[in-house]
């Protein structure tokens, strides 16, 4: 090994995928830590914004499930993501209760809580 | 000089410090990764505490000081986005008729030991419409 590493002979075109293998390496992990930011980002955005937004719109808690729905729909064709799943969650939905979203894209989850006006 | 000029060596130092450094990039990518993930959440959390806060301490359009306090201690106990936080600071503040709040949450890095500190501010305020 010592021989290997000090000897100047030796095969460029192996050497050069050495290096080629050395240098590329770290572009996979990268590419996925970056798909993942994409998606954490996306599903707390989503999140953040199709909550305030259901409890802007609706008058009534009973409206919540199809506002929610209706929110999410633009949100993820802007941001160009699909969401796996999300779950909303309000106790028993009264007036002035705190909501609960959570968003999965992919393996990233966001959970955002809002109330309700009590007015 | 003839140490410059020299071409026998050897170039493990070289790979050492390559690999030094893709380990040392990936770690401080997956840092900046997390504390950008994780300062967005703080924010979601803090708006929704001060939206919350704000709502329930409203007296003739202004924000009534303890109330808020109160009302965004509730909203930070039982909310459950703010139950994943590490919270460390939390400051309520009324200026006129506008309600402050700063909050600072611990992050602890996800591959290398540490930790961090992020805070993020959020205010509301009321208007009367015509």
């Amino acid at each position: 090994m010592r021989r290997l590493l000090s000897d100047s002979e030796g095969s460029t075109p192996l050497e050069l995928v050495m290096w080629l293998t050395l240098l590329l390496l770290p572009v996979g992990p990268m590419l996925a830590l970056y798909g993942h930011l994409s998606n954490q980002l996306a599903a707390e955005s989503i999140a953040r914004h199709a909550l305030r937004g259901t409890i802007l719109s609706i008058t009534d808690p009973s409206q919540l499930p199809g506002e929610m729905r209706r929110q999410l729909a633009p949100l993820q064709v802007s941001w160009g993501k699909r969401i796996s799943s999300y779950t909303l969650s309000c106790g028993n939905c009264a007036r002035g209760n705190i909501i609960t979203l959570k968003v999965l894209i992919g393996s990233a989850e966001a959970v955002q809580s809002a109330a309700m006006s009590p007015r | 000089m003839r140490l410059c000029r020299q071409d026998d060596g050897t170039i493990a130092p070289l790979v050492a410090a390559c690999l030094a450094l893709i380990v040392m990039v990936i770690l401080l990518s997956s840092n900046v990764v997390s504390a950008m993930a994780y300062s967005h959440r703080v924010q979601g959390v803090a708006d929704a505490a001060i939206v919350y806060g704000h709502d329930r301490s409203l007296l003739i359009g202004k924000p009534q000081i303890a109330t808020l306090r109160s009302s965004v201690t509730n909203f930070l106990q039982t909310a459950p986005s703010a139950k994943r936080l590490d919270l460390v600071v939390v400051n309520v503040s009324v200026s006129g008729e506008r309600s402050e709040l700063e909050l600072c949450a611990l992050l602890q890095y996800p591959l290398t030991l540490g930790s961090g500190v992020i805070c993020r501010r959020a205010s509301a305020q009321s208007f009367l419409l015509p």
